[in-house]
């Protein structure tokens, strides 16, 4: 199979050159399989629909480039080179202009268990600057831990103290009540993170706990740069591929 | 020896609901096509009335934000089945 039939129908990059971040949103004819391709300044990994981050050598690789630094005219030359944009297509937007206002952030979640370790990272398709959206696969994940998953994490955009919205609300607790148990649900926005839990009597009666960034897990880190939070003004990106062999779970160790 | 299996039509389903840390399937079934507040309500009677083995009764069961999934028969599974879970979206707003 070649590249271009592994490529996915959505594609997005987001690269940050001389202080503005470029984005560009690439679209296939076959609506029927959608992939992202994030870049991060940390991180270049691929999100599947359900699985969360895969490793870039899903799409072919492995690729020996680890920890480079590109500007524009590497970048480009860097995904041409590893992608070959398919015959076909085209950009479908160009969303250049908005990039500095961080207008490409997009919410996260992450299923945390035993020893307050993440066990599943969620990215469904779906996903936007500020929503997740509704997900069988989500749900499976927390029913097959049922027993250990201890909570949930996702990122809110913006700065500032968390909070939960409605749909939030109505979600700890259709889960929780559905589990059998109470669980607690942390939300990180781009520079707070708190955590909620049920305090009743109402059914969507949760208490907030800010919780200092010294005393933050260190899965909150990657939370926000899946998010795209925190990209560095001014700076370029430092690109890292998952070399040849490596397992996702040793990737998530360098995070 | 007299068969006591049922057969299920295609209009039907069985319907499979989550609640408390338990899984069970309604004795009878359903139409596939049913309103999802008919299945809220089905479900709801039926947990309030003991009557879904593996899940005990209680009267507090509320099904308000849950959501009904349809999986259409299949091989494997040569019926159709209605899941009753709760919602799982996150928003800002």
């Amino acid at each position: 199979m070649s590249i271009e039939d592994e490529v996915a129908e959505y594609v997005l990059f987001i690269v940050e050159v001389e202080g503005e971040d470029l984005v560009k949103i690439f679209h296939s004819p076959n609506p029927n399989e959608i992939r992202f391709v994030s870049v991060t300044r940390s991180q270049f990994l691929l999100h599947s629909d359900e699985d969360g981050f895969l490793p870039f050598r899903f799409h072919g690789g492995p690729y020996p480039v680890t920890h480079a630094s590109l500007n524009e005219s590497e970048y480009l030359k860097f995904v041409s080179g590893v992608f070959g944009l398919p015959k076909g297509w085209e950009p479908l937007v160009d969303l250049t202009p908005k990039l500095s206002e961080r207008a490409m952030s997009i919410e996260v979640g992450v299923v945390i268990g035993e020893g307050y370790l993440p066990i599943h990272w969620h990215l469904p398709v779906g996903s936007t600057a500020g929503s997740l959206p509704d997900s069988l696969s989500l749900w499976d994940v927390l029913w097959n831990n049922r027993s250990t998953v201890v909570g949930f994490a996702h990122s809110h955009p913006g700065g500032g103290d968390p909070h939960p919205s409605s749909e939030d609300l109505t979600t700890f607790s259709a889960i929780e009540l559905a589990l059998g148990r109470r669980l607690t649900w942390w939300i990180a926005s781009e520079d707070g993170f708190a955590a909620f839990r049920w305090q009743g009597p109402e059914a969507y009666q949760y208490k907030g706990y800010l919780i200092a960034d010294t005393a933050e897990p260190l899965w909150v880190r990657a939370l926000r740069d899946r998010s795209c939070y925190r990209l560095p003004p001014g700076k370029l990106l430092s690109v890292s591929v998952t070399p040849e062999g490596e397992q996702y779970s040793d990737l998530l160790g360098e995070i | 020896m007299e068969n006591n299996v049922i057969p299920i039509n295609q209009d039907q389903a069985r319907l499979g609901v989550t609640w408390s840390g338990q899984y069970g399937e309604l004795p009878d079934l359903v139409f596939y096509n049913s309103a999802d507040s008919d299945i809220r309500q089905f479900a709801t009677e039926a947990v309030r009335g003991g009557s879904i083995p593996g899940i005990q009764s209680d009267q507090t069961v509320s099904f308000q934000d849950f959501v009904i999934e349809r999986f259409p028969s299949t091989v494997d599974r040569p019926y159709n089945l209605l899941q009753l879970r709760p919602k799982t979206p996150f928003g800002v707003w």
